[in-house]
């Protein structure tokens, strides 16, 4: 496997007059101007500084650090490596691999991220500490995609410089629709691509280079589709807990990329996930229905909901008695007693308590009331028009 | 603040200036986020993460720079860097691979250091530090984009530093006017300074003349642990957990760390004695916790017969040539340049 083609375009981090302004100077004696003397030890540090109190050092070095911010963020630094050690060696990759990774550069910033990621209780605004105005910060999305992975179609997905929190998707190949694309922005990704890739290399590489290349300060990041699911998860769940905590910008800026991602996913991932983009849109942009919901109403909807999924009841599901009544088999088979089998197997699995009786009948009009020992309170279902006892369970139990 | 693990991390904290220690805490924590347990390398994300710069053929302090594929087969891209000429204010094409002009020329083929998995030639801090080298040792500077692990193992990263051993000496372009030849140094810090090495042994085997060796912290090591190893083990940034990984990564999958890549003085390895090795200039910094490893490497080179300057830097940590902002780094730019310089 070859290396990546970063240098063909790599990022333009350093305006290279600020270099000239004095970055570093050379002369030829080789001297240094600051510092003479012995190694100055943190305290006596004060650091140089260009515009803005940047630390000039490090700024050549592609890091933004306020030189009156230093110092805290060498104590955000060891709150992060605190953080870390306490989390679990996997949870490292995992946290990599999950997080929304904000400019490097910006090394508050980052930090500040890092550590919300990690510590729930850790309050991060990013508008509040973020160095770079909107024209130059921009939020990226960093996936994990494993070498070993390199054989699946991967989706690109660009920021876009124009505030903070605007995400832009660039369509991949057979992901989103053609009426999503914006046909500048695809033009921008073909040019990138032919630029970038000037040699027969593998996927990885390719991508790679994107990911380094930009005229501008804009990253490019890489999603692997197959984690968009798992994505997704973590991105509802960021954004309900982001709602819930007041931080509106951030939940807005989750529910974005949470509605793309639901497009991407297929079958009932992708209606949950629309359904529950679209309840935290509601949330987020305060769009409540006309006429306001009375309890009685929203007492009927908790019914509805937990009588359709009786496994999230509090104090988990109902017991489950269950009376198959079919008509008698014409051959030696027990229909009603396999489906009874069935299903206790299946209830046992899922921790559900399950009564099984069979009923033979020819037709309903022949049970009453007393044979089938109704108990309160339960819900019966009785449903008749099936002639084949086994469809009375599949309607049951489907939640389509 | 003690760290979880035990951690004094007042101790890294007491010996640099402020910023370095942010410097290299960062790069210590991003690269912990790198590295799986498995062994992969999220690669993408440390190439999100690395702050790169482009190359420049505009004159910067009177430094351009400028990248070349070396070998399209491997891509294996340079990235060179050159003095400007007084007059020239934005050199064209045709002014990148101008003939050098004076009578020595010493040409630098540096190797970026990394610990054979991060960083590139066009990472910020590396080149910055070969900016540096061309004005200290009126050089050129070819910083080589080898290949990294865990992606590609031994013997990669020496077969990409030979690659460009023989473009260099091969171009017309690098020629002194004294002699007509190339007069070329190998440099390199970390893992660099490994490959720096290795590159050097098979251009003695192969008839290349290299004038000296530079090596910054050479990464070398051992199946046994040595006492500074032990000692400093997780106290000024590094552990040896994560040299171990690094190590994993990049030798042949059932190798054990006396490789002799790893290890090359050690019981694999070879002697070079009766070899015309070039002189070599090791820096060592002594809060380093893999110092033993590199003071056994001089003395090894020393037992052999070869010319080796050691230089022992009590109080350095890793990455004290990054930042100007300490004495060491200026005592290492000192020695470097009498070292490469033309009346040696």
């Amino acid at each position: 496997m070859k290396r990546e083609h970063s240098n063909l375009h790599p990022q333009q981090l350093t305006n290279p007059s600020s270099l000239a302004a004095g970055g570093y100077s050379f002369t030829s004696t080789g001297t240094m101007t600051s510092n003479n003397g012995k190694a100055t030890t943190w305290e006596e540090e004060k650091g140089r500084q260009a515009d803005g109190g940047m630390d000039e050092l490090l700024a050549v070095l592609g890091y933004k650090v306020r030189s009156s911010d230093m110092a805290e963020v060498a104590q955000k630094l060891e709150q992060l490596e605190e953080v870390m050690g306490h989390a679990q060696e996997d949870g490292l990759s995992h946290l990599a691999s999950d997080s929304v990774h904000y400019n490097p550069s910006d090394l508050s910033t980052w930090l500040e991220s890092m550590l919300s990621e990690l510590n729930p209780n850790h309050h991060f605004d990013p508008s509040a500490d973020s160095l770079l105005g909107p024209a130059e910060s921009s939020t990226v999305t960093s996936i994990d995609f494993t070498d070993r992975k390199h054989h699946q179609q991967p989706k690109l997905f660009e920021e876009s410089s124009s505030s903070e929190y605007d995400l832009k998707v660039i369509p991949g190949k057979a992901v989103f629709s053609p009426t999503q694309i914006d046909s500048r922005e695809s033009k921008r990704l073909k040019t990138d691509l032919y630029q970038t890739s000037s040699s027969p290399s593998s996927s990885s590489t390719t991508l790679g280079s994107l990911v380094a290349s930009t005229e501008s300060t804009r990253p490019v990041v890489l999603v692997d589709s197959q984690e968009n699911g798992v994505r997704l998860v973590h991105l509802l769940m960021a954004c309900a807990e982001a709602v819930q905590g007041d931080n509106l910008n951030l939940a807005e800026a989750l529910v974005k990329q949470i509605g793309f991602l639901a497009v991407s996913q297929a079958g009932a991932m992708r209606k949950v996930a629309t359904y529950f983009a679209e309840a935290l849109a509601r949330r987020i942009y305060k769009l409540y229905p006309q006429n306001s919901i009375d309890h009685s109403l929203s007492d009927i909807l908790q019914i509805h909901f937990y009588e359709t999924c009786p496994y999230l009841k509090p104090g988990g599901p109902p017991a489950f008695r269950l009376t198959g009544i079919g008509p008698p088999a014409h051959d030696n088979t027990d229909q009603l007693q396999e489906v009874g089998w069935k299903l206790a197997q299946l209830a046992e699995t899922i921790h559900v308590e399950f009564e099984y009786r069979g009923f033979v009948a020819n037709s309903l009009a022949d049970l009453d009331a007393s044979m089938l020992e109704l108990r309160p309170p339960q819900f019966d279902r009785v449903r008749s028009t099936q002639p084949d006892p086994s469809a009375v369970l599949y309607d049951m139990l489907s939640w389509d | 603040m003690a760290g979880s693990n035990g951690v004094n991390l007042n101790e890294s904290k007491r010996v640099v200036p402020l910023n370095t220690w942010v410097l290299i805490s960062n790069f210590k924590l991003a690269y912990n986020l790198l590295r799986r347990p498995d062994g992969t390398f999220n690669r993408h994300l440390a190439e999100f993460l690395d702050r790169k710069v482009p190359a420049n053929a505009n004159p910067v302090d009177g430094v351009f720079s400028f990248d070349v594929i070396i070998d399209r087969g491997t891509s294996l891209l340079s990235r060179i860097y050159r003095r400007a000429d007084a007059q020239e204010s934005q050199p064209n094409i045709v002014d990148l691979e101008k003939p050098v002009n004076s009578d020595v020329v010493p040409v630098i083929i540096f190797f970026h250091g990394g610990s054979f998995a991060h960083s590139s030639s066009n990472s910020a801090i590396y080149d910055t530090l070969c900016r540096r080298l061309v004005g200290l040792c009126k050089a050129v500077v070819v910083s080589v984009n080898y290949r990294r692990a865990p992606e590609n193992r031994y013997p990669c990263a020496y077969d990409d530093g030979w690659t460009a051993l023989k473009w260099v000496n091969s171009r017309t372009w690098l020629q002194s006017k004294k002699d007509s030849k190339v007069h070329i140094y190998l440099a390199g810090d970390s893992s660099g300074g490994n490959i720096a090495h290795h590159v050097a042994l098979r251009a003695v085997e192969s008839g290349i003349d290299v004038l000296g060796n530079i090596l910054l912290n050479p990464m070398f090591g051992g199946q046994e642990r040595t006492e500074s190893e032990k000692r400093l083990d997780g106290k000024y940034f590094v552990t040896l957990q994560d040299r171990d990984w690094y190590w994993r990564a990049f030798l042949p999958e059932r190798e054990d760390r006396d490789h002799p890549a790893c290890n090359p003085f050690g019981p694999k390895g070879e002697s070079l004695e009766g070899m015309k090795f070039p002189k070599s200039l090791v820096v060592v910094a002594g809060l380093d916790l893999v110092h033993d490893r590199q003071i056994t490497y001089a003395e090894g080179l020393k037992k052999a017969g070869q010319d080796v300057k050691l230089l022992y830097l009590e109080q350095a940590t890793i990455g004290f040539y990054l930042l100007p902002n300490n004495n060491y780094f200026h005592t290492v730019m000192d020695e470097i340049s009498e070292f490469v310089s033309p009346n040696c």
